[in-house]
């Protein structure tokens, strides 16, 4: 597929009969939330994405709440609602840490048994429900597709258009016509998508994208305009910590499928003092790209 | 009207209940979703074609009037009287891109979810509820939506539905948001006057002497506080804003003053009204180049229903039977009009509210069952009667 068809093939507008569409049916949609101390807007998402749905009927199977290191009452809320919760492993550590997203899906992929799961980070301020609904929509009506993103704004946001886009552009140029591929809002086909290397930390999802694309082929992708995503505080891919994390994971996902070469891993070219094994410097929780030594 | 043990003896009723008690967490999230979206008076399309969709979804179908009222209607039995029942379409708020609604475990809070979004929701609730767990012997029941509710709209969606409403309903239940408990059975009559005088301006040191704008529209007002005014029944007037003014020494050559005379008695309004011409009329008397001009903005009689029409005590042994305490009172809303034409209407409230008419207007969740509980039987006891 040449990125031209791509562009008419796979890219879509919110489509405003998408929800009432989703019915239940064989095919098992998952709704995984991940949360780091979103007691103020996870309430709300779970309430509008359970009971708000056009129609009446729900489409989700289960409701997993990735949680990322929460010290509110952002896990009795999911309770209550009657969500899955997956607390981090290491909840000290998650709580003193960076969030890192990419665990929390990690997480949610090892966990669920949904054969299409929506990623939504939960310091969203709203969803737009014709938006996710036609993201899940494309994965049903084409099973080539394992990976939706929903497209914010017409260039996609400053770290996608002014950071992670060129370099895809000069690298992979194909992948240029992602308009967002940092965006946080995803609906993957879990089947697909487990088995592939996922980094750990927040800003993960570029690199889900050059993988996707290595695994598969430009048509694994597809992208949904989504209207403006509106945050609790302020857009996270705008942090320069995130975008370091993300540019380091899509340098790596790059080395891995042989678009750029180095001599070791990239993420040993940026050590923490915080761990400095017998093995040499590694970068644990704030940086970790997975799996480290898969060749 | 029929007593609660009738209408709880009808077939339905309880199934309906139990229905509509497990529809609480969709009412929530509807309301929240029609609360999001913005529906100042005189813009209400949006919430209006969302609300269409709701009751589409809910009766299969629904309608927009020339007014922009939407309306949707459940069929009764044939040869019984038909019901209306009503809930407001557009928000207190002038102008708010994208209102934004928090949604905690025990409370909702945000501009328009209290007043008019969850009366809304519910309304749309019952009718999902009446269709899908129908009560046997109800006669035809109009779920409408109107616009214009609040001040700068002078009820003109209910206006609108004159002289139709009669000839198809001669009940009227307004649903309003706050105030769990409260029965409104009265009208409380209202005028609205804007007065504008005019006088020639000038600067404040070198012409002095000249009349003042300002001064005038003041004088007005103080003379309107000054009018002997009745406790019982209650009467009141209520300026309610003043624009005037250029500059700090200028003397201002146009000012309007926007007031509300209200009473609980048609006679001491009218009173009222008249003390307002003549004080309008007498205001530039003698004064060259100064005019003075009052407008009417708006009216609603001083009229309501007696406690002992079968329409306030039904609604009363509805309540009571709900859990509530019944608090008789007046307001100035849809039923306004209806009880103006003669059409028996009263007012409940839903839920405990906080900080109506603010950024944070709260709604308390944990007083939704019994509101709507409440709202149910009300519909069920007036929609299920055998007299014309």
């Amino acid at each position: 597929m040449t990125p031209e068809s791509w562009l008419f093939r796979n890219s879509f507008l919110p489509s405003r009969e998408a929800p009432a569409s989703l019915k239940p049916s064989d095919v098992r949609i998952g709704l995984c939330l991940l949360t780091r101390n979103a007691a103020f807007t996870l309430g709300r998402h779970l309430l509008l994405l359970q009971h708000g749905w056009p129609g009446g009927n729900a489409p989700w199977s289960e409701i997993l709440v990735a949680d990322l290191g929460s010290t509110d009452s952002t896990l009795e809320i999911a309770r209550e609602h009657g969500a899955v919760v997956l607390e981090p492993e290491e909840r000290l550590a998650a709580t003193l840490e960076p969030a890192a997203d990419g665990d929390g899906l990690r997480r949610a992929l090892a966990a669920t048994d949904s054969d299409i799961l929506l990623v939504v980070p939960s310091d969203l301020i709203r969803l737009d429900v014709a938006s996710i609904a036609t993201m899940i929509r494309s994965l049903l009506d084409d099973p080539a597709i394992k990976l939706c993103m929903g497209a914010s704004q017409v260039d996609g946001g400053p770290l996608s258009a002014l950071g992670t886009r060129p370099i895809l552009a000069a690298i992979q140029p194909e992948l240029a016509v992602v308009i967002d591929p940092t965006t946080p809002l995803l609906a993957l086909r879990t089947t697909g998508i487990r088995h592939l290397p996922l980094a750990r930390t927040a800003g993960y999802e570029c690199a889900l994208v050059v993988d996707c694309r290595a695994e598969y082929d430009l048509d694994s992708l597809a992208q949904v305009r989504v209207p403006t995503l509106e945050w609790e505080v302020s857009d996270p891919r705008l942090d320069p910590v995130r975008a370091f994390k993300t540019f380091v994971a899509l340098l790596e996902a790059l080395r891995r499928t042989g678009h750029i070469s180095t001599t070791r891993e990239l993420g040993h070219l940026f050590p923490s003092p915080k761990e400095w094994g017998e093995l040499g410097p590694r970068l644990v929780t704030s940086l970790e790209v997975f799996p480290w030594t898969t060749e | 009207m029929l007593t609660i043990p009738e209408a709880s003896s009808r077939p339905g009723y309880w199934l309906g209940l139990t229905r509509l008690e497990a529809d609480v967490p969709r009412i929530v999230a509807q309301a929240v979703q029609l609360a999001e979206i913005p529906s100042p008076t005189g813009a209400e399309e949006a919430r209006a074609a969302a609300v269409k969709d709701l009751f589409a979804e809910a009766l299969g179908m629904a309608r927009i009037d020339q007014a922009g009222n939407v309306a949707a209607v459940l069929a009764g039995a044939p040869g019984r009287p038909g019901t209306v029942i009503l809930a407001p379409l557009d928000s207190w708020y002038e102008s708010i891109d994208q209102p934004h609604i928090q949604v905690r475990p025990d409370r909702l809070t945000g501009p328009g979810i209290a007043g008019q979004s969850i009366a809304l929701a519910v309304q749309v609730a019952l009718a999902r509820t009446l269709r899908e767990r129908p009560v046997q012997g109800l006669g035809d029941i109009w779920f409408i939506a109107t616009v214009g509710s609040e001040m700068s709209g002078d009820l003109r969606g209910i206006c609108h539905l004159f002289p139709w409403l009669p000839t198809v309903a001669d009940r009227v239940i307004c649903l309003q948001g706050p105030g769990l408990g409260r029965l409104d059975h009265w009208s409380v009559g209202t005028y609205r006057g804007e007065l504008a005088v005019w006088a020639p301006g000038g600067h404040c040191w070198r012409d002095v002497g000249r009349p003042n704008a300002l001064r005038l529209a003041m004088d007005f007002s103080r003379r309107m506080e000054s009018v002997p005014k009745p406790g019982t029944p209650r009467t009141l007037y209520n300026p309610a804003q003043l624009e005037s003014g250029d500059a700090w020494n200028t003397l201002p050559s146009k000012a309007v003053l926007r007031f509300e005379l209200r009473s609980d008695g048609e006679t001491e309004l009218q009173k009222l009204i008249r003390e307002a011409q003549i004080a309008a009329a007498e205001l530039c008397k003698g004064l060259s180049g100064c005019r003075a001009e009052l407008s009417q903005r708006g009216f609603r009689h001083a009229t309501g229903l007696f406690l002992d029409h079968p329409l306030v005590i039904g609604t009363r042994e509805a309540q009571s039977w709900a859990g509530l305490v019944p608090r008789l009172g007046a307001s100035s809303s849809d039923a306004s009009v209806c009880l103006h034409y003669g059409v028996a209407a009263v007012t409940i409230g839903l839920a405990s509210v906080v900080g109506l008419e603010t950024q944070m207007e709260s709604l308390y969740l944990d007083s939704l069952p019994v509101g709507l509980r409440q709202a149910y039987a009300v519909l069920v006891q007036v929609a299920g009667r055998n007299d014309p």
